[in-house]
């Protein structure tokens, strides 16, 4: 088996799937640049050409809508940005038009379009350039809402939203894992979309945990090992649908939940899981200790790196927030910067 | 060129439908039997005419909030309309949509959605669906005067011009957005030149003469063939308030001389008739056969959607992935 980063794999199921599929055309702005949207689709339009990787002006909602069009009449588009923050622009087409498509009209018409969005955190990205959206998207019935936290995933889920599926598909990838290598398989598979999967084993507590979340607590899932503390981390995948029957299988067994959100808690992932498992009794009675969430600050991202390490959870966070689940106290922990973050050493600007 | 005999019968008959299916609509409103949001066509029928007579079937066309005429234009079949509008399992939609909700995709119409400027990029994308496909579809994105007013029209014209797409661009202006005159929102009354910054064509047309929007839609249909976008602004009105079925005078607004005076003045139906009849196309017998033949129509599709069942309970979940 290879390796490929997250971004190579990204870029690997796209040419794959393009190959296979002429209906699949790429959307964005700068899908042909140098950089190619972090690597994940430089040079591709060298291969299908710039009717199929088009470059489209600054127009989110517009090319949404497009895309949209383009979808419903026959073509399966990827739409890619570069930051979360801009899907705002595009917010109509996303959340009235592309997710009630199908309902409004019964079955008649579908959208099958892929919306791929990077969390651009990191370098002082600040507020408008490293949102993680997917708690305002998975609020809406009509869309599914997915994050892959590795290059297999990556791939698979990819394969899976152009092959296997017809709504309207967003897909939430994090800049920081970009360059992160896992085994990844060079024949075209497919990881299901809704079904998470156990990063971890583990008997004393389940972490729930999201794209970056799941490195960060795999991490701290090792760290807690040492301090006698068996955890067993959820990666969740899609957060819409939410795969319920894995999160209260692990919770049941383990009694203790800690959630893990690379976003805000207000009426987010963390939320959403914290109240399946308040609502469902079997689950609820389980539980030995209070639910503990893991998330951003509810604040704007700043810019500073000074305000920037608080703003985002640490390895050190996670670790402590699941000892105090564990063990009713709070916990003091050094921070060790330049361990917290695998991802970090493997992240520089030039932005 | 000329209008002949045959299409001015196709005119006659299209527009006295949406006309006569509109005023049962408005005329049976009041008792509830209808439960949802109506924007009536009445008054502005020759616009869809217009235009949709010009296309053939296959190709696309895509609305907003006023979409009967529309639906009716292009061939929509009217008993799974009035079912619609009932909220039966056998509308258009399933029930699910509605009066501000409809398709007929057999029809080439890809849906009717009431956010203003949501459709027209949904429609280059079907164009651009056509481009790459090579399928020779073209698709008209009828759009209010309102709607002109959304930044996302503006995106859309720039991306139909730049990739070059097969798109007709139908801005029917009825003066109004709700009851906000033009005039009070736009400081140039040009609607038919808001395409020309990004190099699209446009014209001005008397939306109430169904032969003019359709011989500008003739000229349309070329032009989008050449792999250009065009423009076409129909000027027209709605007799009826913007939403519901009353006339804006009876809930306050204006006055029943202006009302009446357009009714006199600018009916799209009576236009057509003067016209047909100094052409000799067709003569008063003809017009109340066809009269007689469309009530028939909406007769039966009054029944139909009486004897349709409600949606089951279970449809609740349907067509959600």
């Amino acid at each position: 088996m290879r390796e490929l980063s997250y971004g190579e794999a990204i870029k690997e199921a796209t040419f794959q799937m393009m190959e296979k599929d002429p209906s699949i055309i790429v959307m964005g702005e700068g899908v042909n640049d140098p950089t190619g949207m972090f690597g994940s689709t430089s040079d591709l339009y060298k291969t299908f050409g710039k009717e199929r990787l088009i470059d489209v002006p600054n127009s989110e909602n517009a090319f949404t809508g497009m895309a949209i069009g383009a979808a419903m009449t026959g073509m399966r588009p990827i739409i890619v940005h570069q930051r979360n923050d801009f899907l705002l622009l595009a917010m109509d087409q996303m959340a009235s038009q592309a997710a009630k498509w199908s309902y409004m009209f019964s079955g008649k018409a579908h959208v099958p379009i892929v919306i791929r969005a990077v969390v651009g955190r990191g370098w002082g990205q600040g507020a408008q350039h490293s949102q993680s959206l997917q708690s305002l998207f998975m609020h809406f019935p009509g869309l599914k809402v997915v994050m892959p936290a590795n290059a297999y995933d990556a791939k698979g889920l990819l394969v899976s939203a152009l092959s296997e599926e017809n709504s309207p598909i967003i897909i939430i990838e994090h800049r920081w894992l970009y360059k992160a290598k896992c085994d990844v398989p060079e024949k075209i598979y497919s990881v299901p979309i809704g079904k998470a999967s156990i990063a971890r084993k583990g008997k004393d507590v389940t972490i729930i945990a999201t794209s970056l979340a799941v490195a960060d607590s795999l991490v701290a899932s090792e760290k807690l090992i040492e301090l006698g503390v068996s955890a067993e981390v959820i990666d969740l995948r899609t957060v819409r649908p939410l795969d319920l029957d894995m999160i209260k299988k692990s919770v049941i067994k383990t009694q203790n939940l800690v959630i893990v959100d690379s976003g805000w808690k207000t009426c987010g992932v963390s939320a959403e899981v914290a109240a399946v498992i308040a609502e469902d009794p079997k689950s609820f009675r389980a539980l030995k200790s209070p639910i503990k969430r893991v998330a951003w600050a509810e604040t704007p991202a700043p810019t500073t790196y000074a305000l920037e390490n608080i703003f985002y959870p640490t390895v050190e966070t996670i670790v402590s927030a699941t000892l105090e689940v564990i063990k009713g106290e709070t916990i003091n922990m050094e921070s060790k910067y330049e361990e917290q973050k695998f991802t970090k050493k493997q992240f520089t600007g030039s932005f | 060129m000329e209008i002949n005999a045959s299409q001015s019968k196709n005119f006659l008959y299209n527009l006295l439908k949406i006309r006569l299916v509109d005023e049962y609509i408005a005329d049976v409103y009041p008792t509830d039997v209808i439960k949802c949001p109506i924007h009536l066509s009445i008054g502005s029928e020759a616009v869809s005419v217009g235009i949709c007579s010009a296309l053939k079937k296959t190709d696309m066309v895509i609305g907003g909030h006023r979409g009967h005429g529309i639906y009716l234009a292009k061939g929509g079949d009217l008993n799974e309309f009035m079912a619609e509008m009932y909220g039966r399992e056998t509308g258009c939609s399933g029930g699910k949509g509605g009066s501000m909700h409809l398709i007929s995709l057999e029809n080439g119409l890809l849906g009717t959605t009431p956010i203003l400027g949501s459709t027209i990029p949904i429609g280059v994308g079907a164009a651009l669906s056509s481009k790459l496909k090579k399928n020779g579809k073209l698709t008209a994105i009828f759009f209010g005067d309102g709607a002109s007013e959304e930044g996302v029209y503006y995106e859309s014209l720039n991306l139909a011009a730049l990739y070059k797409l097969p798109v007709i661009f139908v801005c029917e202006n009825n003066k109004y957005s709700i009851f906000q005159d033009l005039k009070a929102r736009q400081p140039v009354d040009n609607l038919y030149k808001k395409g020309e910054a990004f190099g699209i064509s446009g014209e001005r047309v008397d939306g109430n003469n169904v032969e003019d929007v359709f011989l500008a839609a003739k000229r349309a249909v070329k032009v989008a063939k050449s792999g250009k976008p065009y423009l076409i602004e129909c000027v027209t009105n709605r007799w009826r308030q913007h939403v519901g079925p009353f006339y804006d005078h009876e809930i306050g607004f204006g006055t029943k001389e202006e009302i009446e005076k357009i009714m006199l003045n600018e009916d799209p139906i009576a236009n057509l008739l003067k016209k047909a009849k100094k052409a000799g196309f067709f003569d008063d017998k003809f017009v109340e056969k066809t009269r007689k033949r469309i009530i028939k129509e909406v007769t039966n599709s009054i029944e139909f959607a009486n004897k349709s069942p409600l949606p089951s309970v279970e449809k609740l979940y349907s067509h959600i992935y």
